[in-house]
Parts: C-alpha cells; sequence; structure tokens
C-alpha cells in the first residue's frame, strides 16, 4: 500500500522526482477532502456557487 | 450495563436509559475518545453513534465523578487500551461549516508543506467537531476574520484594555468611514478572547458600560452613544466588537490629538495636516 504524505520525511520530500510528487499531494488532496466532506455536500455547494 | 439510546435535546447530546430514565450527559461524564469499532448500521454520516440507536454503557459513580463508558463486551477495543468511550456527535456551527468549505476550496494552492501539516494531523485524532475544524483551519492558515483594512481593526486585550490605542482607533475610525474594532484577536487574526478581561469587570453588560465610560471621558463629542457593542462567542472565546460610525463632527481624543484612518492604521495628524484636515472638513459643512 502507498504511504500517505505525511508518512515521508521533507528530505524525502525534497528528493522526490517532481512527478511522483505531484500524484502524491494529489493523493493528499483527495484524503483530505475525503475526510472533510465524505458525502460530497461541500464539493457539491462549492461547484454551485462558481 | 443498560440499553442507552441516544437523543438530543436543547442542540445537545445525551444518552438515556428508557427503563430507569436516566439521563447521562456526554462527553462531560466521559472519558476522551478512542477509536470505537462498532456495526455500520449504528453510525450516522460521521461515524458516530446515529441518533435514535443505543449502546450498552456501564455507568458508575467515582467519588463526585460519573464514569461512562461502553460495555467491551458487546464492542471491540484495542487490547492493552482502556476501554473506549463513545463521544456524541457535536453539533457543527456556521463557522465550523464554512472553515471546511474554504479549506476544500483552497486545497490546491496550499504549500507542499502546509498539505503535509494538514494530512499529519487528519491522520492522527481528527474528529470532525467543531474544535477540531477550527484547530486544522489555524494549521492552514485560514481566518473567518477579513484582514485589518481602513474600516477594520483588531486588538488583543487579553488581560487588559490598551485604552490610549483603542481610543486613537475609534477616533481614526469616526474621522473617516466609520467601522469595526474587535477586541479580543491578535494582529495575525489568531483568536486569543477578550474574556478574562471582561470576567474582570464581573459581566458583558459592566465591561460595556465601562467601555462606553471611557470613551465618553476621552473623547469630545457624543460618538460614545453611537457606538454599537456587541460579543460574539467562537469556539471558547469571546469576542467583543464595537461598531463605530463615522462622525459628523471631528472627534477628538483627549481633546486635542486627531486621529485618521489611512489603510489599515490609525495616523496621528498634528501641525498642519492637522490644519487642513479640519479646514478642509468645514469647508465641505
Amino acid at each position: 500500500m502507498s504511504k500517505r504524505l505525511s508518512n515521508y520525511s521533507f528530505d524525502e520530500l525534497l528528493l522526490m522526482p517532481k512527478k511522483q510528487l505531484e500524484e502524491l499531494l494529489q493523493r493528499a488532496i483527495d484524503t483530505i477532502l475525503r475526510t472533510l466532506d465524505p458525502d460530497g455536500e461541500i464539493v457539491k455547494e462549492l461547484k454551485e456557487n462558481r | 450495563m443498560d440499553k442507552y439510546y441516544l437523543i438530543k435535546r436543547d442542540s445537545r447530546y445525551y444518552y438515556f436509559n428508557n427503563e430507569n430514565s436516566e439521563i447521562v450527559r456526554s462527553p462531560i461524564h466521559c472519558f476522551d475518545a478512542d477509536k470505537i469499532v462498532m456495526p455500520n448500521h449504528k453510525r450516522d454520516a460521521d461515524g458516530y453513534l446515529a441518533l435514535g440507536q443505543y449502546i450498552y454503557l456501564h455507568v458508575e459513580q467515582r467519588g463526585c465523578r460519573t464514569i461512562v463508558y461502553p460495555s467491551h463486551e458487546i464492542y471491540d477495543y484495542l487490547p492493552a487500551k482502556r476501554p473506549p468511550i463513545l463521544f456524541a456527535q457535536s453539533p457543527k456551527s456556521e463557522n465550523a461549516r464554512r472553515l471546511k468549505q474554504r479549506i476544500c476550496q483552497n486545497l490546491k494552492s496550499y504549500a507542499p508543506s502546509t498539505l503535509w501539516e494538514i494530512d499529519r494531523y487528519i491522520a492522527g485524532a481528527f474528529d470532525n467537531t467543531d474544535a477540531a475544524v477550527y484547530r486544522l483551519a489555524a494549521i492552514a492558515g485560514e481566518s473567518l476574520l477579513p484582514d485589518e483594512s481602513e474600516t477594520v481593526e483588531y486588538k488583543s486585550c487579553e488581560d487588559e484594555l490598551n485604552k490610549p490605542e483603542i481610543l486613537s482607533s475609534i477616533g481614526a475610525f469616526a474621522n473617516h468611514k466609520g467601522g469595526k474594532l474587535t477586541l479580543g484577536v491578535s494582529d495575525n487574526k489568531s483568536i486569543v478572547g477578550c474574556e478574562k478581561l471582561i470576567s474582570k469587570y464581573g459581566s458583558m453588560d459592566k465591561f460595556s458600560v465601562m467601555l462606553r465610560n471611557f470613551v465618553r471621558q476621552g473623547t469630545n463629542t457624543n460618538i460614545y452613544l453611537n457606538i454599537r457593542i456587541e460579543f460574539e462567542q467562537v469556539e471558547s472565546h469571546t469576542l467583543c466588537h464595537l461598531h463605530i460610525p463615522e462622525s459628523p463632527d471631528i472627534v477628538l481624543v483627549k481633546d486635542e490629538q486627531l486621529y485618521v484612518r489611512s489603510g489599515a492604521t490609525s495616523q496621528r495628524l498634528i501641525g498642519d495636516r492637522m490644519i487642513d484636515f479640519i479646514y478642509n472638513r468645514k469647508r465641505y459643512e
């Protein structure tokens, strides 16, 4: 199973290839969104307000 | 070990024993929560016990404390840890909801280090209560409060009132477009609260009277009558907002000091600048 963002040290993140870091950050964003907005209400409201 | 149903009364959550009508309040009577393993059909969308569902609880009196915990014969718990206790869901305030919205909206623009901090916090003890959301917002640097500006200023005033600064802000707002001075917020928009200060005066009403009196004594006009004072609870802190209207008359502090608002600061005008201001003000009356 892939490690989550906060399981890496800053040194590891600094040495990480750019593409891998971008994917890791995107996975972290998805995880954070799922935690804060498990039923998708906030994201739906943000889309409607745009 | 008895069956307790989760009920809601006056915006608070309680565990209610149907047979003896006993009510136990959460979380005051409970240990801090660990993760609890419980059937999914009993959970609400946030993972807590859903309203109307029941849980088996032990309720014990230990001295003056009432200790409540679920029966671990019924629910799984991690061995070697004390039996976990379930927190009833905390009501979510509008402020917390808006902060969550702001964080979700801005996630993609955060620096990797901020995302790392948020990810670490969420991986730990994030329980989706209002307090947890406020802590998360502090990590993300999000605030419900606007930046200081022409019409907005903050003073921390945690333990004492900086009267000269408050008078200069009030004078500056009144001599410009009016504005809002909030006590209990530091310059970097951290909420520190002024409840300690208010308690020194006994009550919010007495604090308001004191504020109005010292504005009356420190200024030359009736501005003290037109300032609207209101209090706001944010988490466990109290903020005091002073809404200062623009004054038709020039407001002087201590009979001789003239302040005007310039950007996000209050500037004292002296000498020619003071004369020009008064002249121009009178010219357009």
